[in-house]
């Protein structure tokens, strides 16, 4: 007997290994993690550990002694590279190939790579006019700065691991102007914790309205208020052009002759003003000056290591309405794009809870007692002192109907509805009013199926 | 999420939102659903301790 293997060791691999047992699972369980960490949630990434308000250990999801418990293996460290359904085994990056008699893919999410980036820097600000005193010296004279492309620029990042949170939240301190490129929900997150840490922010998308895919116009709206009463530049309907480096002398803490400051120019930074980040260049010509640039501008399902292996990949690992892939193969968690029976079409959720009820349907599968997967999606944002609740879907044109408290204020209840049907239930720092919502929401999905 | 899971076992306080514990040893009938609930808890807040 192989076993499971489950292919990524984040909150949906962890959960089926997790009920695999509870549910009296009795062979191996292998878990392969692209990381070196144990299992870790990711939602504080972007809000307390970005902070500093959790220290980094208090985002992992168990216990090492409870892990222990669990009599599975966790091979950390490690990529999976080639899946071959008929021999049914899996490659590693180390060479080693591991065989299932049940595969589990739960890989996630990579952070999508917007084109700017791979551009050279096409304007760098560094040039002969800037260096007072050198008349003779080019740009194209000055080593890297001909080859330097923006991904190169220090003070770029995006945030998916533990590390890249780790390593932002190094680069905010006493980062005096940061922007944020795209505003979806790690987006607004990320802009209102470097807000709330004091920096002055910029958050740029090319959509017009703030979280507009999650939230539709009107409640969008709502929250780009909400990061404009905080004093963030809400940059919205305009897109990037692309990043500059710092001029010489400038970057973070150059607040007296020399760039070196308080507040920033740490040994790090002494790389040579060339290599950081000056700007974002935005596509109607403006320039807005940052010496931290985050890009969240979404994420693609992280299926490289699947392609050759027959299973259809079309914006993730595409499954039936039990979350089958293929004969013993489940997809679970980000990467799992699946036939919703009440819905009548097949969707991807990129949610935490999607994880854990996802990968609890997919173990009960495998044990033989499953069923057709078919929730109702939930998520949250915390920004600021926001509680943001979404149960269902809010297309784009929703129309909210308050039920209590009033949209635009500090607290209310709401249903997001879509030509008088409702199709999301809404909480904004209102925990008990968006679960009594819900109701709404449930009933009309079940009539709308049945009914018709 | 836990109310939805399992609301004869929590509950949620009427002006802050924050969970009551309704039944801290819920009967056996009820299991599955504690184990749910402290799954899918956002704040992985759900403590079990199970005795057999």
């Amino acid at each position: 007997m192989s076993g499971v293997l489950i292919v990524g060791a984040s909150a949906g691999g962890l959960t089926v290994a997790e009920v695999l047992r509870a549910k009296g699972y009795a062979g191996q369980i292998r878990l392969v993690g692209q990381e070196p960490h144990l299992p870790y949630d990711r939602p504080p990434l972007s809000k307390e550990v970005l902070a500093g308000s959790w220290p980094a250990e208090r985002v992992f999801l168990r216990e090492p002694a409870r892990l222990d418990a669990l009599g599975a293996e966790f091979i950390l460290g490690r990529r999976a590279e080639r899946l071959d359904t008929a021999a049914r085994t899996v490659d590693l990056d180390d060479g080693r190939t591991l065989s299932y008699d049940t595969l589990v893919i739960a890989t996630g999410l990579s952070p999508r790579r917007p084109p700017f980036l791979g551009d050279l820097a096409s304007v760098h600000t560094l040039g002969a006019d800037d260096l007072v005193g050198v008349p003779a010296l080019r740009t194209q004279d000055l080593v890297g700065v001909h080859t330097l492309r923006a991904q190169d620029l220090v003070g770029v990042h995006t945030l998916r691991t533990l590390d890249d949170a780790l390593a932002l939240r190094e680069r905010l301190r006493g980062a005096r102007r940061v922007a944020v490129i795209g505003a979806g929900v790690l987006g607004c997150e990320i802009a209102a914790t470097a807000r709330t840490l004091g920096a002055e922010v910029t958050l740029v998308d090319p959509l017009p309205t703030v979280m507009v895919r999650q939230l539709g116009d009107e409640l969008g709206s709502l929250v780009g208020a909400l990061h404009e009463s905080h004093g963030v530049g809400v940059r919205t309907g305009v897109g990037v052009a692309g990043l500059t480096g710092a001029a010489a002398g400038d970057g973070p803490g150059r607040d007296g002759p020399g760039g070196d400051g308080p507040g920033g120019g740490g040994p790090a930074e002494r790389v040579g003003a060339a290599g950081l980040v000056g700007a974002v260049e935005l596509t109607s010509g403006e320039s807005v000056p940052a010496d931290v640039v985050v890009i969240a501008v979404g994420s693609v399902p992280a299926t490289g290591w699947l392609a050759g292996s027959g299973l259809s990949l079309t914006d993730g690992v595409e499954c039936d309405s039990h979350c089958r892939a293929a004969p013993g193969v489940y997809a679970v968690g980000d990467v799992a794009r699946w036939h919703h029976e009440l819905l009548g079409t097949s969707i991807r959720l990129e949610n935490r809870t999607n994880a854990t009820q996802q990968a609890m349907a997919v173990a009960a599968d495998i044990m033989g007692d499953g069923a057709p997967y078919t929730p109702i999606p939930y998520f949250w944002t915390d920004q600021y002192d926001v509680k943001l609740q979404i149960h269902g879907h809010i297309p784009p044109g929703a129309r909210l109907r308050p039920l209590d408290g009033e949209p635009g204020s500090g607290r209310f209840a709401a249903l997001a509805e879509a030509d008088g049907v409702p199709t999301a239930a809404i909480g904004w720092n209102h925990p008990r009013g968006v679960r009594l919502a819900r109701g709404h929401v449930t009933d009309a999905l079940r009539s709308m199926t049945s009914g018709t | 999420m836990c109310v939805l899971s399992a609301p004869e076992v929590f509950d949620q306080h009427p002006d802050d939102g924050v969970v009551v514990l309704l039944d801290p040893t819920p009967p056996l009938e009820l299991h599955t659903a504690v184990r749910e609930a402290a799954l899918l808890c956002p704040a992985t807040a759900i403590a079990l301790t199970e005795e057999r």
